[in-house]
Formats: C-alpha cells, structure tokens, sequence
C-alpha cells in the first residue's frame, strides 16, 4: 500500500526531529554558499556532504558571530529540522561562530576557491565508487599503523579482494610528490579503487594533501579515489576533490571492501527465491490443470449423459409413483362407487320387496281364495258366473269351484230370498 | 611485474560487471516473487537467473590473495621532476 508524499515525509520529519542528538548539536563546515531574504540561507560543506541551513533573524541578531563569508570554517550550534514542501532536511541555526585557525589558511583558502571555481570539487564530476572491486590500491607508507589497519579489516570484511600497496611518504616536506607518483604507479597497476590513506600527524604534514598538484592529479584520475587522510577537525584540498572522503584510513576499508558473507549470502537467497518461485508456479499451474481438468470431466458428454439419465430415472420414478397413486385413488373411488351401487341396489331391491310383500299380502287378503276356503262357491252357468239365484233354473248344470278344486252339480231346487 | 600493466578499465570491467549480473539477477528475483506470469515465461527466468547466479558465484575468485607491492621506483611515469 503506497504512502502519500505528506505521509512519508511527516514520518521522517518524526524520526529525524525526534532524535535526541539531532535536536540540539553542533556541526562544523566550510560555508559553501549564503543568502539573505528575509531569513539567512546558507550552505556548510565537507569533502563528502552538504548541509542546508537556515538561521531567522532574531537568532541571527543574538547568535551569528562571524561575517559569512564562502570559505570560511564554522560551527554551527542549532537542530536537524525537516522541511517538507523543499523535500530537504536543514540545520536550523541558533549560533554560528567561526571555529579555529583550520589548515585552510588564508592562502589555502584563496587556492580552494580558486580550484573550487575551476570546478574541480563539483559533485558532478564525482564518480561512484564499484559496489564489487576486485582490486583496491592503497596509497600509503609501507610498515605503517594505516596500512595494517586497512589490510585488517579488509581481511575480516573480504580476503578475496587484491590488495595492492603503492607506498610513498605521508608526511614532511615533499611528501606531495611522493604520493601522485604513488597514484600514478596505482592507475598503471589496474585497480577499481584507489584509497588515500593517512593516520594523524602535525598541521604542517597536511598541507601536503592540500598541494595543487596533488588536487589536480586526483582530479584527473580516472578511477575513483577515497581519500582517509582528515584529522577529526582538519580538512585539507584532497577532501574535497575525492570522489569520496571519511574520517580514517579503517572507515576507508569498510567503504570499499563488499563483506564477502553478505554477498554470498545475498546469492543464497536469490537461490532459494527463485526455487520457491519456480515451485509455486508450478504449483499453481497443477492446480489449475487440475481444476480444468475437473471442469472437462464435469463438462464431458458421458457426464452429461449419466447426469441426464439420473433425471430421466428420476422422472421416471416420479412418473410412475404419480400414475401408482392415481391409480390407487381411481381404483379406490371404484370400490367406493361399486361398494355404494350395490348398497343402492340392494337397499332399492329390499324396498321393492318389502313393496311386494305388502302388496302380496293385500293381494291375498282380497283373493278369492279366502272366501272359497271359508266354505263360500264360485258357480258358473255355461261358463259366465252366476251373481243370482234368479239366473238358475231346475235341471240347469252349473259348474261350481272351491278352493281345492272344481265340480259339476244340477239345480234341483230355487229359493231366492223374500223382499 | 609486467603482467600489472593491465588497462584499468579493464579491471573497472569486470567489477563492473559482476554489478550489472548482480542487479540484473536481483530484478530477475524480484519478477519472479511478483509472480503473475505465465508458466514458460517463469522458467527462462529461472533459468536465466541460475545462469547469473553461476556466474556471480565465480566472478569472485575465493582465493586469499597476498599484498602485492609496486616498486616506488619512480620510472616509466610522466611526472617530471624539478
């Protein structure tokens, strides 16, 4: 997730200002540059570094105590503050005082402006230093502190790396001449990087690395040159015209020597990345084979056809639970019907009969029979029945029926009733 | 010592490259922890990468060397004295 510019620069103008040491220091350097608009704007340089400052006007009134002038050595009392709309980080002064008789003398510092003019501390013109040098020089005496100091830690930090000595003197009268010819020996003997070694010494000695010759041949040398010839206080020319500068000859050697372990370890890593990268592609691609893989299966005819003939069996099965249950209902709504037809039948056949039983024994009580059976006679003369006695006369044939059966008789006598 | 007269760009070179196969090699890590790239395109890295590392591996020559010393002789060099 990326920061705003505002964000990133609120947090290291936090951690800058937060620092303890950093609120309230002192910093010594030569004034590069100075400016009054309002507030006083100035520039303090070393062989290696530039330092923004800014000094207001009422620390001004109580804290300037020199007149700014380029080239003059000061030291500067005041806090590292940040200032966010210039992207920079500045030291904003509360005292300038000028510090000491410094080897820039008056001469000297005459001769750095002029050089300074010509060019030749521009930091364009500096070259970087090879990240990975096979081959440094150094430039110092033989048998000397310097030299095994380096060559110390060079062996700690990288053995592999070639050591060459070109030796000169460091110190006395002349010492000058001694050491360009030492830088020339070092550019023939094809190095990465050259290192300009010294240990302490008097003032007078280090004037010789402030030599006009001596700054132009660094100037002109076409590998990079670090000079460790400064006293902790004491500047000379060849600072400020290295293309690097430190403090001693051993910050030199950690400078240029690459610690062989970090570098090996560095390849190490990158092995494994690449392995582990290598592994999780091939690892993503199996799994995405295999999720296309699973979507063809899924996909394929014969999973389809299976997958519709599931359905159809269960359709099927379906189907025929549906018709099994209709035709269970239908045939129980038959029984049902039958059941009551017949119930319907059987109930009408039984109130027909019970009908017909009336009927029959109303019948049968209005038989004639009845009567025929109590003793009474049906007569009947040439067949037609006789309702009277008047109708029958002597010797007339009558046929006559009872209940069981029928006879003949003749009339012997009539009596009809009187009236 | 007349094998020393070796050019010094020359010497500049190979430091020179070593650094170039360095960062080279690093971006080429760097693609490929992003990841996001096709399969093939994953394996030439790799094996771009492996060929880099060889040879960053044998740019340094691992052997301790010993100081050498250049003669302060003062001859074959152009400074002129007085």
């Amino acid at each position: 997730m990326p920061y705003t510019v505002s964000q990133i620069t609120a947090y290291l103008k936090n951690l800058m200002e937060g620092q303890a040491p950093l609120r309230n220091l002192e910093v010594v350097g030569e004034i590069s540059e100075f400016r009054r608009s309002g507030q006083l704007y100035f520039t303090i340089i070393d062989g290696g570094a530039k330092l923004p400052c800014v000094m207001f006007a009422d620390s001004a009134a109580r804290g300037l105590r020199c007149s700014l002038v380029v080239g003059l050595r000061v030291q500067v009392t005041g806090r590292i503050t940040v200032y966010p709309q210039g992207g920079r980080y500045q030291l904003y002064a509360t005292r300038v005082e000028e510090v000491g008789r410094g080897p820039l003398n008056e001469q000297l510092q005459q001769l750095a402006r002029a050089l300074k003019e010509e060019g030749l501390f521009d930091p364009e013109h500096k070259k970087p230093l090879p990240v990975f040098p096979k081959r440094v020089a150094l430039v110092t005496a033989d048998n000397s502190a310097v030299l095994e100091d380096m060559r110390r830690v060079f062996r700690e930090r990288n053995p592999y790396i070639s050591l060459v000595l070109s030796p000169c003197r460091v110190q006395g009268k002349g010492a000058a001449k001694e050491i360009i010819r030492a830088i020339h020996r070092a550019e023939r003997a094809g190095v990465d990087v050259i290192i300009v070694g010294r240990g302490g010494g008097s003032r007078d000695d280090l004037l010789e690395f402030s030599d006009e010759e001596l700054v132009r041949t660094v100037y002109a040398c076409e590998i990079p040159i670090v000079s460790a010839v400064g006293h902790e206080i004491d500047y000379m020319l060849i600072d400020y015209v290295a293309d690097v500068q430190v403090q001693t000859p051993t910050a030199a050697a950690e400078r240029v020597a690459f610690p062989i372990d970090e570098f090996l370890g560095t390849l190490v890593n990158y092995h494994s990345s690449m392995v582990t990268a290598v592994c999780r592609e091939i690892d993503g691609s199996k799994e995405r084979l295999s999720r296309l893989q699973q979507g063809l299966r899924y996909g394929s005819p014969s999973a389809q056809l299976t997958r519709h003939r599931e359905t159809l069996r269960q359709t099927g099965q379906f189907l025929q639970r549906t018709l099994a249950d209709s035709v269970r209902t239908a045939s129980r709504n038959l029984s049902d019907a039958e059941r009551e037809l017949r119930d319907a039948v059987k109930g009408t056949l039984l109130s027909y009969r019970n009908r017909l039983g009336v009927l029959e024994t109303g019948l049968a009580a209005m038989s004639p029979y009845r009567l025929l059976k109590q003793g009474y006679a049906f007569v009947t003369v040439d067949g037609k029945p006789v309702k009277g006695v008047r109708e029958l006369t002597e010797g007339a044939v009558m046929q006559g029926y009872l209940a069981d059966g029928q006879f003949t008789a003749a009339v012997l006598s009539v009596q009809p009733n009187e009236e | 010592m007349a094998e020393k007269k070796v050019k010094t760009a020359a010497a500049a070179e190979s430091g020179k490259t070593l650094e170039q196969s360095m960062q080279e090699l690093s971006e080429i890590v760097a693609k490929m922890e992003k990841g996001g790239m096709p399969l093939e395109e994953t394996f030439r890295l790799y094996k771009e990468g492996m060929e880099l590392l060889k040879q960053c591996r044998g740019a340094i020559d691992m052997v301790e060397k010993e100081l050498e010393i250049l003669e302060n002789s003062g001859d074959d060099d152009e400074y002129n004295e007085p």
